[in-house]
């Protein structure tokens, strides 16, 4: 009568063996479940302000446009406007006058950027949620402009206050 | 006591303390993690903080099971897949030759390395990417060893009368 053969000692085999796949599936089941409350706790921080002393507020403040001085800017004609989104959300609008970079086609839009590297530029992209804004200005700053700032509230804080808007 | 045992420890609380830190250091600067994660231009901006939540629990979470030794096979397979994760975003930064000066990793490894004169830094580059996969490869390698060392894991199995190392 055959008796059941036993792994080698030591070997692969044997070592899945004292791994249960039930035991790792448990333990991945487990693990996962913790990441997933931690992820929920973190989300509901983030919604009761618990994660907001940092939220929007990134390394350089100074480099940040707010209203009633963006508006001014505009106004006065004294910098130009960069929206980074995608160029089917430009269409149906922007605030007037701003040229489109979006963020995942940068090198590709340069070309519609002012030639004089010392033109301000102001960033923006489609609300404060939106990151977009700021690491467009680091790429700008990046490509060698010298008077870049962003706009965090981008183009729903634009339009909360009742500023206008232009379509293609 | 064995040595094998203490290696698998000792292995696991280092890497289990390079996800904890690296996980509570970007909840300390949760903003700056954002702007971070948007600069690898790989999500779309919808998906980009619900991403910052979903990588900060696991570090975290990952990191602490390591370090105690509790669910620690489920948590260092988990471990594997998130350095190779790391390995791709970092991959993708330097094949699309995208200006990210600060790769938002928090791993105290890579400052460790720089400060050891090997200039890993934290501007993306390809030392980076050979690290977090070592780091990954010994992932799995405390998986499947044979000994678990000692943790939480050891203490609920020789509670239970079996083998507290295995």
């Amino acid at each position: 009568m055959n008796s059941p053969q036993k792994p080698h000692a030591g070997s692969i085999h044997s070592r899945f063996d004292r791994i249960t796949q039930t035991q790792l599936l448990k333990e991945l089941l487990f693990v996962c479940i913790w990441i997933g409350f931690g992820t929920l706790t973190l989300w509901g921080g983030d919604i009761f302000g618990f994660l907001s002393f940092s939220h929007n507020t990134p390394t350089n403040t100074t480099l940040q446009v707010e209203f009633p001085h963006v508006y001014d800017i505009w106004k006065r004609g004294e910098g130009v406007f960069v929206d980074t989104r995608p160029a089917t959300y430009f269409k149906r609008g922007h605030i007037p006058g701003a040229v489109n970079v979006p963020i995942n086609r940068v090198t590709q839009h340069l070309n519609v950027l002012p030639t004089n590297k010392e033109t301000p530029l102001i960033t923006y992209c489609g609300s404060i949620a939106c990151p977009n804004s700021y690491q467009l200005m680091h790429v700008l700053l990046g490509e060698g402009y010298l008077n870049v700032r962003y706009f965090p509230r981008g183009l729903k804080g634009w339009q909360t206050l009742g500023y206008p808007l232009e379509t293609e | 006591m064995t040595i094998s045992s203490l290696l698998i420890t000792v292995l696991r609380i280092v890497l289990g303390s390079i996800l904890l830190i690296a996980g509570v250091t970007k909840l300390a600067n949760f903003g700056a993690f954002i702007y971070d994660v948007a600069g690898y231009q790989m999500l779309p901006s919808y998906l980009i903080k619900p991403t910052c939540y979903i990588l900060v629990s696991t570090e975290i979470t990952l990191g602490t099971a390591l370090c105690f030794g509790y669910f620690s096979r489920g948590a260092g397979l988990l471990s594997a897949l998130l350095f190779l994760i790391f390995s791709v975003a970092l991959a993708n930064v330097l094949l699309r030759e995208l200006p990210l000066s600060d790769c938002g990793c928090g791993n105290y490894l890579f400052s460790l390395l720089d400060y050891l004169g090997l200039s890993v830094s934290t501007t993306p580059n390809w030392k980076m990417i050979f690290v977090d996969i070592l780091l990954a490869i010994v992932c799995i390698g405390v998986v499947f060893s044979p000994q678990q060392g000692y943790g939480l894991d050891s203490l609920i199995r020789y509670a239970r009368g079996n083998d507290p190392t295995g």
